[in-house]
């Protein structure tokens, strides 16, 4: 499967409806490659990024760590 | 774009003997056909892409795969052999891939030293030739990479069948069998990839949490010491989650041996009844055989039998000729006897059979030379002594010259015999051939019986006393291990529900932004973590689905029209993420023991519905080689296969040699010539070829020599 196949199947998750309340509407919406303003679209694109450019581990989190979570 | 096998040739490899030239098969897209005898090359055929492809070959001695460096010398033409002193040993694929052109030849120099064939190191050569441009590739791992095109190292498995492999294409019986091939050919190996790494960036984000709590806390040695606990416990979960994967695994083993044992004690009846209809029919047969075998070897004997030996079958013209000869010479000896006296004693048996009716039909009697007119008396008493009682034959059988010299006195009861003895030896073999019959009927009702026995599950090294046993056993496991789930299950829920009330004693005790920010962070990790599970979990099982449907209507297909229902294919999910498949029949029981030609279909069925399930594309796009795929099946499933393969394979090479009919002119029997007139009428797309022997030769020395038919 290809990273955006990927990204499209983990969007019919209803958990991102029920933990995150992420509206049905702007799930249809959202993109693989444009910026999302929900934090946990971003660490699920940044973990399905790191695996489709075989980035380290560490690298993915302080990605998520640093530029997503802001921490 | 699919990968197409434009040719495969041979030099000098097992029966292809000769040049590139003389043993090329050219291919094209859809199904192409080697039609084959045995022994006429479809092995070798395979063998030279085995070796191509993979450095191996089978070997049809040992009835197993060797390394090709341990068979150069078997592999090499008998013919080249014998002629030369030296040759090269090769084979050839042509094939195309995106536009790009490759020829892959693998080679070994073979040479005569003191009466010893030496080899030299194997050549590979690979040439790609794109866009009118013909580049040589060097570089040994860049001609790895491009054997690679012809079929992937992963693919290889479902790509390059041999008929008696087939049963195990798919391997249902090992844990991971049709789970890690729906995961490699559904290709989601890297969302497998995701999940794992998306679990260890949780733990990392826990353990950030960890720290963070400690380094914000205003109760150092209280966090500290609800930290440890906390670690403590999520340890124990995750050995505790590491033990109920390894009990559901024993729970699905234990499931699956139940089920497979319960079919198994369900047919135990029906067993015991086919099992008797066995034995009585066996001994039947064999009492049938002796009671032929006996007739056959009293045929001799009825070659001499005393009155009517069969021996003079269609001789009755000999005996009237030896009358006539008998009679002059009689009337020879007469004519001097009666010279020297006239009184005629006549020997015993005299006047015979042959002499008396040429009496009675010249009306005269030849001892006395008086008349005797028909009906009167004298022709009556001709005719009385005609038909007295002949002296039975009591001679030693295998006494011939005893034999030969009683045919001459006792011709004239062999003169009445003689035209009935042909009627005689037809009811003989008549009644031959009606006890053959009738142990053919035998037959046919034994293999019968034989197949529901196996159907039943017979055959199978347990007895039932065996399966009873291992049943209980497989029933305790099951619930033994259901019982440890249960109870893992129940702790992992009491040490989650201390780890909430750590989470909230430890959020209470450092009320700090920076704090939450990680607490938030992690808590973000575990449900990325959990939605990415469940999304592959999703998947997996929405290909199942479609596999499972996808699956069934290439079985219906492959066995349209077969008499026998091969039931219907069930895909099943086990507690330990393994999926199983078995044959139900129409209430949903297990099915059991199906001939091999179902079973082959069954795994052919699964492996097209893999292939063609594949996301985002349709179409197989390597080609799908087979040797002997079709040696268990009747003609239905061959036509039915046929019509399927086209729409799951982009390119098919068949080997086969159930289209062979040596007393044919063309070689076809009658599937063959209708199939082949289907491709020449194009409602077939392919090629088709039939090998034939050069010459009649001894193993060492074969030569096959194909013919074109179609391309």
């Amino acid at each position: 499967m290809t990273a955006e196949e990927i990204f499209n199947e983990v969007l019919k998750s209803p958990e991102l409806v029920k933990i995150f309340n992420i509206p049905k509407e702007e799930i249809e919406n959202l993109d693989y490659k444009n910026f999302s303003e929900y934090k946990v679209i971003e660490i699920i694109k940044a973990i399905i990024r790191g695996d489709e450019n075989k980035s380290d581990k560490n690298a993915i989190f302080k990605v998520i760590q640093n530029q997503i979570m802001q921490l | 774009m699919a990968t197409i096998i434009k040719s495969i040739s041979f030099q000098d490899f097992y029966n292809y003997y000769g040049s590139f030239e003389y043993n090329t098969y050219k291919f094209k897209e859809g199904i192409n056909i080697v039609n084959a005898d045995n022994n006429m090359g479809k092995s070798k055929f395979y063998n030279g892409i085995l070796w191509l492809l993979r450095d191996i070959v089978y070997d049809s001695d040992f009835k197993r795969m060797e390394s090709a460096s341990s068979s150069y010398i078997k592999m090499a033409s008998g013919k080249a052999k014998c002629e030369k002193t030296s040759f090269l040993m090769a084979v050839r694929i042509i094939f195309q891939t995106e536009n790009v052109e490759y020829i892959v030849t693998k080679s070994i120099p073979f040479q005569l030293i003191d009466n010893n064939w030496k080899t030299k190191n194997e050549i590979l050569d690979v040439i790609e030739t794109q866009d009118g441009k013909t580049i040589p590739i060097l570089d040994i791992s860049a001609k790895e990479e491009v054997i690679k095109k012809i079929i992937p190292t992963e693919l290889i498995n479902y790509a390059l069948l041999q008929g008696e492999s087939m049963e195990k294409l798919v391997d249902l019986s090992s844990r991971l069998g049709l789970s890690s091939t729906i995961e490699a050919l559904a290709d989601i190996s890297n969302l497998i990839t995701i999940c794992s790494v998306s679990s260890e960036l949780t733990k990392k984000s826990k353990s950030l949490l960890n720290s963070q709590e400690k380094d914000f806390s205003d109760n150092k040695g209280k966090v500290v010491e609800l930290i440890e606990e906390k670690v403590k416990i999520e340890n124990y979960v995750d050995q505790s989650i590491d033990k109920i994967d390894e009990y559901k695994r024993e729970l699905s083993e234990a499931k699956n041996k139940k089920e497979e044992l319960e079919a198994l004690q369900l047919n135990a009846k029906k067993r015991e009844r086919f099992r008797e209809i066995q034995e009585r029919l066996n001994y039947e047969i064999k009492n049938l055989t002796i009671k032929k075998n006996d007739k056959e070897r009293n045929i001799t004997s009825n070659l001499f039998l005393g009155n009517t030996p069969w021996l003079l079958m269609g001789l009755q013209e000999e005996i009237t000729r030896f009358d006539e000869h008998r009679q002059s010479l009689n009337e020879e000896k007469a004519k001097q006897h009666i010279s020297k006296n006239p009184t005629i004693l006549l020997p015993e048996g005299s006047p015979d059979v042959p002499s008396l009716k040429r009496m009675l039909n010249k009306e005269i009697c030849e001892v006395c030379g008086r008349e005797a007119m028909k009906d009167s008396h004298a022709w009556k008493h001709i005719e009385k002594i005609m038909n007295r009682p002949q002296k039975e034959y009591n001679g030693d059988k295998n006494n011939f010259s005893q034999f030969y010299s009683n045919i001459q006195t006792t011709i004239g009861s062999f003169y009445l015999s003689i035209p009935g003895i042909g009627e005689r030896i037809n009811e003989y073999r008549s009644e031959i051939d009606l006890i053959q019959e009738e142990i053919n009927k035998k037959i046919l009702e034994y293999e019968d019986a034989k197949f529901e026995f196996i159907n039943a599950g017979g055959g199978s090294t347990h007895s039932d006393k065996d399966i009873l046993y291992s049943y209980s056993l497989a029933e305790d496991k099951e619930k033994e291990t259901k019982k440890l789930i249960e109870k893992t299950q129940n702790q992992i829920s009491i040490w989650k529900v201390r780890l909430s009330q750590i989470d909230i004693e430890l959020s209470s005790s450092s009320k700090n932004d920076i704090v939450n920010d990680y607490r938030e962070f992690r808590d973000t990790m575990c449900a990325v973590e959990m939605i990415l599970a469940n999304t592959k979990d999703r998947i997996f099982d929405n290909i199942i689905k479609s596999l499972e449907s996808n699956a069934n209507q290439k079985y219906t297909d492959l066995t349209l029209g077969n008499s026998t229902s091969g039931g219907r294919l069930s895909f099943t999910k086990q507690e330990d993420n393994t999926v199983q498949v078995s044959i139900k029949d129409i209430l949903n029981g297990e099915m059991t023991g199906l001939g091999t030609g179902f079973q082959r279909m069954k795994q052919l069925s699964i492996v097209m519905a893999i292939i063609s399930s594949k996301i985002g594309n349709n179409q197989f796009n390597y080609p799908f080689i087979s040797d002997a795929p079709f040696s268990e099946f009747g003609d239905n499933f061959i036509n039915n296969f046929f019509k399927v393969a086209p729409n799951v394979f982009s390119q098919s090479i068949i080997l086969i040699k159930e289209l062979y009919d040596p007393q044919e002119t063309n070689l076809l029997n009658s599937l063959g010539k209708k199939i082949l007139s289907e491709m020449i009428d194009g409602k077939i797309n392919g090629t088709f070829y039939v090998n034939v022997m050069k010459e009649a030769a001894d193993s060492t020395n074969l030569v096959t020599i194909n013919k074109c038919y179609k391309y």
